[in-house]
């Protein structure tokens, strides 16, 4: 799922301030399960900010609407009423909520509430780890299901840097060294000869690099008529 | 959320229909009372609305709160803890504590919107249900009681160490304060006739309870000294001189012997002893009774049958009796052994026997109304009708010997039939609640114990030489002691499965494992959940509620609406307190009147545990206008829930970095650990300043 976490309030609070009539909308998906843009944090948050603007002595109508998904057109919709009444919309969804929102309503501020960071998911209650690149050609069946592209700094590709120490990694000691991970494993599933494999250069055309990624099912479309 | 939203919740709750189970105290109850509802009020010390809830149900609340035989406790899911909720003390003390029980509440007029009229004969708890119940619908009805005073067996039957007279009083004063008319000294039968009542009203009600007392068909009962059961109560409660010998024996193992020997106990130092055919854990009184009367001095004689009463000059001397070995058969129908050849014998001047009660039904001779052979009414249950279509009858003629408040529900019952019958319809009855089964053993033997608060009683020294009310009711500390005990049966999590985001949090934070995924959506099993509402508090969706939460986040709305108001006649420094209901009293201050001290600008709201406290609930309290926020939490070893205290302190910590945030100050939002030794006067000395 996709992890984010919400922007210190101070400077949540900098960017809405100047709206009287600001919207705060939530997001069921992802960002309630990490945490970050649930109905529980939406009104959290939207009590903060009517408590500092209060606390500012600013008249601000601060009301909250949630959204089941909000990168979808149809989920967005209903809210149309509410967002043009808006000064200003505050979204906790992750970065594709904001823009979808972005994208429905052109004329309208739409500021993000949320720092989107990663694909990840939870290792315990409160903790969440990063670990998919989406690189756009997945190589978890050599590397033990372990990404390096995700989890080593420096995206190597065919086993560790020079940094590698006692299993951690260089930038930092609280970090697992990726491929000191992908060695155990594969070592302890008897397969340590595809560390001998040698991986060319990656194309990284269907990441990032090719320009903003599509994936088209034309199965799936719906036919105009 | 608002007070309208609370109700449309309330209303729409899926719990609430058919599909979930009732807390077994109110399936138990046979009016149903919603005992739940109305000890999580006073563990909240919102007495009003407790009393509220008890008088829904029940139109005589400070006499059931003091007699009553409480099947609701032997059904309690507590009792699987430790030991039940104290359900019927807490009833009482709703009644003394807002002098609903003193008469100083008075109940008021309900006009009379209906032509139509309804005799009800006899006064006691039946007659007087049902007479309510009409009365408050805008009939006109007119209670007719042979005796002066009306209550029936409340008032001749039990004694006032048990239900003192004024508060009888007081509870019937605020029955008949509805609109009822009540004629006493009007014997049916004698002072006017069965049939004028018949060719006088609507509907005629027989209420008239079983006033006779039977006697034993063994040689001597016709002796001087021998005497039955009412007739005594009925003399003693009337403050009528009794002849009664110094060695006397009562006959019978139920609540009306028992009655009577205490109440003998109490005419002088009499020696008091009970003959009774059952083994003293078969005899049908209940426990509690039994262990007054032993503490009183009543010595107990347990499977003995009388063979017969010896005399000398026409007076009884002597009780001759036989074991008895067995007192039912294997169907348990009452059908005793006897071991003839072991005998005993009990010198006495007084036998008093209190075998079992009968109507006097021959009032209703010529009337059309029909008694069969064995001298019981014929009498439909299903449509409360005797043979005579527009009279009904109710309360222990019908139902036999039992409790007040099965009398009660009867009474309720004959209402909903004489009204049905009136409008032409076939009634609507009260249908009977499928109560939630036990605590899954695991779970009760991890929970918090804690015992059920003992009720203050006279000293027995004090005890059998007068009618003094022998228990003296809850201290208001005891009272929000033993309410918050509740488990709030059925009042727990409940998911919304259309905004469970399957994120995990209810399964990983609930203190008793309770939540479980079934497919992709959280489901908490209400047999096993203790309704702490943690997880409703974490839950990033919001997709649970807990009926006990939504209750407590009402009182939170109106505590913050009123805060708004008295903010600003304050001045500067309002400051809001979240008390746990729990921690309350295990300061060192116990018996401190927090309310009663409360410093001026120190608002306080009683919340079940502050781990159901939500980070927007708090900031809430700031943005309308608390300048400071405290909570107390019970110290880690005490918390009633396990882990509320931690879950809190995390949680309260999050809420301080937004504080810091937004420039008010975390400092601002402070935590108290209750503990043993911990003052809360202190904590509000240092608050208010
Ligand atoms: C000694 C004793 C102790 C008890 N203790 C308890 C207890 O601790 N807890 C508990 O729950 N229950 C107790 N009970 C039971 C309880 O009192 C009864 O269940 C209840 O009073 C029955 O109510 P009722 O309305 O059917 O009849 P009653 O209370 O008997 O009332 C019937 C009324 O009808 C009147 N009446 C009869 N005939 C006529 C007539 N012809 N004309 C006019 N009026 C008439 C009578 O005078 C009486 O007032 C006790 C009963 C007794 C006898
Ligand atoms: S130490 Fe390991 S994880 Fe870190 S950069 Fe080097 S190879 Fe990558
Ligand atoms: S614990 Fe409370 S709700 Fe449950 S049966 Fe006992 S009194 Fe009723
Ligand atoms: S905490 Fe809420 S969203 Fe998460 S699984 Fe439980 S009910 Fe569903
Ligand atoms: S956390 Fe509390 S309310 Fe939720 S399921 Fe567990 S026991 Fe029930």
């Amino acid at each position: 799922m996709i992890v984010g976490s919400q922007k210190p309030i101070e400077e949540i609070i900098a960017t809405t301030c100047d709206y009287k009539r600001l919207l705060v909308i939530g997001c069921g998906a992802c960002v309630t399960v990490c945490f970050a843009g649930g109905e529980r944090e939406t009104e959290a948050l939207a009590s903060g900010l009517r408590l500092a603007m209060k606390h500012k002595k600013i008249k601000a109508e601060i009301e909250v609407e949630m959204n089941v998904r909000q990168c979808e057109w149809e989920f967005i919709e209903p809210l149309a009423d509410k967002v043009e009444a808006a000064d200003a919309v505050l979204s906790t969804a992750c970065g594709v909520g904001v823009q979808f929102l972005a994208e429905r309503f052109p004329e309208k501020r739409i500021l993000p509430a949320l720092n989107t960071s990663f694909m990840g998911g939870p290792t315990e209650q409160g903790v969440w780890l990063e670990n998919c690149g989406g690189c756009g050609n997945c190589i978890l069946a050599s590397t033990g299901g372990i990404c390096p592209i995700a989890r080593c700094a420096k995206t190597m590709l065919n086993g560790p840097c020079g940094g590698s120490q006692n299993g951690k990694c260089e930038v930092s000691k609280d970090i697992d060294c990726a491929w000191q991970l992908i060695y155990d494993r594969l070592k302890s599933q008897g397969l340590l000869q595809l560390m001998t494999d040698y991986t060319p250069p990656k194309d990284w055309t269907p990441a990032r690099d090719g320009g903003q990624r599509k994936i088209v099912r034309e199965d799936l479309k719906i036919p105009n008529d | 959320m608002s007070e309208e939203n609370h109700i449309e919740h309330q209303a729409n709750c899926p719990k609430k229909g058919h599909l979930w189970p009732a807390p077994p105290c109110q399936a138990a109850c046979p009016v149903q009372t919603d005992a739940r509802q109305y000890l999580s009020l006073i563990a909240r010390e919102r007495y009003h609305e407790a009393l509220d809830v008890i008088m829904e149900a029940n139109p005589l609340p400070s006499v059931i709160g003091r007699i009553c035989a409480h099947p609701c406790e032997q059904a309690c899911r507590r009792g699987q803890v430790e030991d039940p909720i104290a359900i019927c003390h807490l009833k009482r003390f709703v009644t003394d504590k807002l002098g609903y029980s003193d008469g100083k509440v008075k109940v008021g007029l309900v006009p009379q919107t209906k032509e139509k009229s309804i005799a009800v004969v006899g006064s006691g708890p039946s007659g007087l249900t049902a007479a309510h119940d009409l009365a408050r619908h805008g009939y006109k009805v007119t209670i007719y009681e042979k005796n002066a005073k009306p209550g029936g067996m409340l008032r001749y039957g039990i004694l006032d160490f048990r239900l003192p007279p004024a508060v009888l009083d007081a509870d019937i004063e605020n029955v008949l304060a509805v609109g009822i008319e009540l004629k006493t000294g009007v014997n049916i039968g004698k002072e006017v006739d069965f049939q004028d009542l018949i060719n006088d009203n609507d509907a005629v009600l027989i209420a008239v309870g079983l006033s006779a007392s039977r006697s034993l068909p063994i040689d001597g009962v016709d002796l001087d000294g021998v005497h039955l059961a009412i007739p005594v109560l009925e003399a003693i409660n009337e403050g009528q001189s009794v002849e009664l010998g110094n060695d006397v024996v009562v006959v019978g193992g139920g609540n009306v012997a028992v009655d009577v020997a205490r109440s003998v106990r109490r005419l002088g130092n009499k020696s008091v002893k009970m003959v009774c055919l059952e083994a003293r854990d078969e005899m049908p009184a209940h426990d509690w009774e039994i262990e007054d009367a032993l503490v009183e001095g009543v010595e107990m004689h347990c499977s003995w049958g009388p063979d017969k009463i010896v005399g000398k000059h026409g007076r009884v001397s002597g009780l001759d009796f036989k074991e008895c070995t067995c007192v039912f058969d294997e169907d348990r129908k009452f059908s005793p052994q006897f071991n003839e050849e072991k005998r005993n014998v009990l010198p006495a001047d007084t036998i008093i026997l209190a075998i079992g009660q009968a109507g006097e039904l021959g009032f209703l001779e010529y009337s059309g109304v029909k008694v069969t052979d064995s001298g019981r009414l014929e009498f439909n249950h299903e449509t409360m009708q005797t043979s005579h279509p527009m009279v009904f009858a109710t309360g222990e003629i019908t139902s036999g010997p039992g409790a007040a408040i099965r009398a009660i529900a009867g009474g309720h019952r004959a209402a909903a039939a004489i009204e049905a019958f009136l409008d032409e319809r076939t009634p609507v009855y009260q249908e009977p609640l499928e109560a939630l089964d036990s605590v899954p053993e695991h779970i009760a033997a991890s929970m918090y114990k804690t015992p059920r608060r003992r009720m203050p009683k006279l000293p027995d020294e004090e005890r059998s030489t007068d009618f003094k009310e022998v228990e003296l009711g809850y201290s208001e500390e005891d009272a929000l002691r033993e309410a918050a005990r509740c488990l709030g049966c059925t009042a727990g999590a409940f998911v919304d499965e259309s905004k469970c985001a399957a994120c995990l949090t209810c399964v990983r934070i609930c203190p008793y494992g309770v939540p479980e995924m079934v497919g992709d959506k959280a489901y908490m099993n209400p047999q096993a959940c203790q309704s702490c509402g943690f997880c409703a508090s974490e839950c990033p969706a919001k997709a649970i509620t807990v009926d006990l939460t939504e209750e407590h986040l009402l009182a939170l709305q109106i505590g913050l609406d009123t805060l708004e108001v008295e903010v600003a006649h304050l001045g500067a420094g309002p400051r809001v307190g979240f008390v746990c209901q729990f921690g309350h009293a295990w300061g060192a201050d116990r018996t401190f009147d927090a309310e009663a001290s409360m410093p001026e600008n120190i608002r306080f709201i009683r919340v079940l545990c502050p781990a159901r406290l939500e980070p927007a609930d708090i900031l809430n309290t700031f943005e309308n206008g608390a300048e400071r926020v405290f909570v107390t939490i019970c110290a880690e070893n005490y918390c009633h829930y396990k882990t509320g205290n931690g879950l809190t302190e995390r949680r309260l910590d999050y809420v301080r970095s937004i504080l810091d945030g937004i420039g008010i100050g975390g400092d601002k939002l402070v935590s108290y650990q209750i503990g043993q030794d911990t003052s809360l006067a202190e904590i509000l000395k240092e608050m208010s300043t």
